[in-house]
């Protein structure tokens, strides 16, 4: 347990920082009034956090990057040209999917959430903790990190593809590791989901790898994007798991009436 | 009374109550939340939630829905504009004020 310095004011209790509940941590041991903001953000980022702590996400964007990278790589040719076009249709499909998984294996263990949508444009609910706010920048709109990862790959994947069957460079799947791995590093951080931290090591080891194998470029690019795959739906799944093995059981009786 | 300490006294009262705060924050960067997540998230007993969300109602910043997903009944809270900004000006009041404060 940590305690923040505690400070008093005219003989009003400003602030004791405890490491526990939500609630508890909102009242002091001497039963006054909290007024720690650091908490009250912290419960505001919970609701954001519960979004992500499943790891259903990483499974639906671990197979959406197997389906749309890695295998028209392995596969080349006209698959392998459309693919950017393809990664970005069904990376509209990841929100929808995830969601409906939630709503059938999260949402009845532990309660519903609906989220905003966020290809709308509206004022920021973010008070600065926004799991957008990272990528959207000065945009009045929300942009979803999803959409971010799916633009950049996009983009990166061709050129990389392109660079790499013309001149055998490496160095560029030791960038896309190099930058996923700082991506995961601070998004651990910022949303508190410490599985990953072993997802940023993965994608630097990955990248270093593959970049040292020797394999020509579109093999290359194959199998590190199989890489970033299978490390994702392995980081999702364990956390699935150890979701469904702590949260109790659906059907519990909802009613707040 | 010292004018950095009069933001304390001219605070929200509605809001200044730990379990309103929680409540309210939980639900400020959703759309919305059912009883059960609010339940859990919160750590507060069914009857003191139920009482809590329905002062946060009379004073218009939460809007409940009830109703049925199948044959579960389930009840929806929702954080009014009203509320949203009520959050908004109490935290910033509060930061105000706490800035001001000797260290």
């Amino acid at each position: 347990m940590v305690l923040a310095p505690y400070r008093r004011s005219g003989g009003l209790t400003v602030a004791l920082r405890r490491r526990t509940s939500l609630y508890s941590r909102l009242v002091s041991t001497r039963g006054g009034s909290i007024i720690d903001l650091t908490d009250v953000d912290q419960a505001v980022g919970r609701s954001q956090q519960y979004f992500l702590e499943d790891g259903l996400w990483e499974i639906v964007t671990g197979i959406w990057l197997a389906l749309t990278v890695a295998v028209p790589a392995f596969v080349g040719g006209v698959v392998a040209n459309w693919s950017p076009v393809v990664m970005l249709l069904a990376g509209l499909g990841i929100r929808p999917v995830v969601l409906a998984a939630k709503s059938r294996w999260v949402f009845p263990r532990t309660g519903h959430v609906t989220y905003p949508d966020p290809g709308k444009v509206q004022p920021s609910r973010s008070l600065g903790v926004s799991p957008g706010r990272a990528v959207s920048g000065a945009s009045t709109g929300r942009l979803d990190w999803v959409w971010a990862v799916s633009i950049a790959g996009a983009i990166a994947i061709p050129l990389a593809l392109t660079r790499g069957l013309t001149r055998g460079d490496g160095g560029f799947h030791v960038a896309i590791g190099g930058a996923l791995g700082a991506a995961f590093l601070f998004a651990a951080w910022r949303w508190g989901q410490r599985r990953w931290m072993a997802l940023a090591s993965t994608q630097v080891a990955l990248g270093l790898l593959i970049a040292a194998s020797g394999l020509a470029g579109p093999t290359r690019l194959a199998i590190h994007a199989a890489g970033i795959a299978v490390a994702l739906i392995a980081s999702g799944s364990m956390a699935f798991a150890g979701y469904i093995r702590t949260a109790p059981k659906a059907g519990i009786d909802d009613d707040g009436r | 009374m010292a004018d950095d300490i009069r933001g304390f006294i001219d605070v929200d009262r509605v809001l200044h109550e730990p379990a309103r705060l929680l409540l309210v924050a939980l639900l400020y960067p959703v759309e919305d939340a059912d009883f059960l997540f609010l339940l859990r998230e919160s750590g507060l007993t069914r009857g003191n939630l139920s009482s809590h969300v329905a002062k946060l109602e009379e004073a218009g910043y939460v809007a409940v829905t009830k109703g049925y997903r199948g044959k579960v009944p389930h009840t929806d809270y929702r954080l009014t504009d009203e509320g949203r900004a009520a959050f908004g000006a109490y935290r910033e009041q509060l930061k105000r004020t706490l800035k001001k404060l000797p260290r």
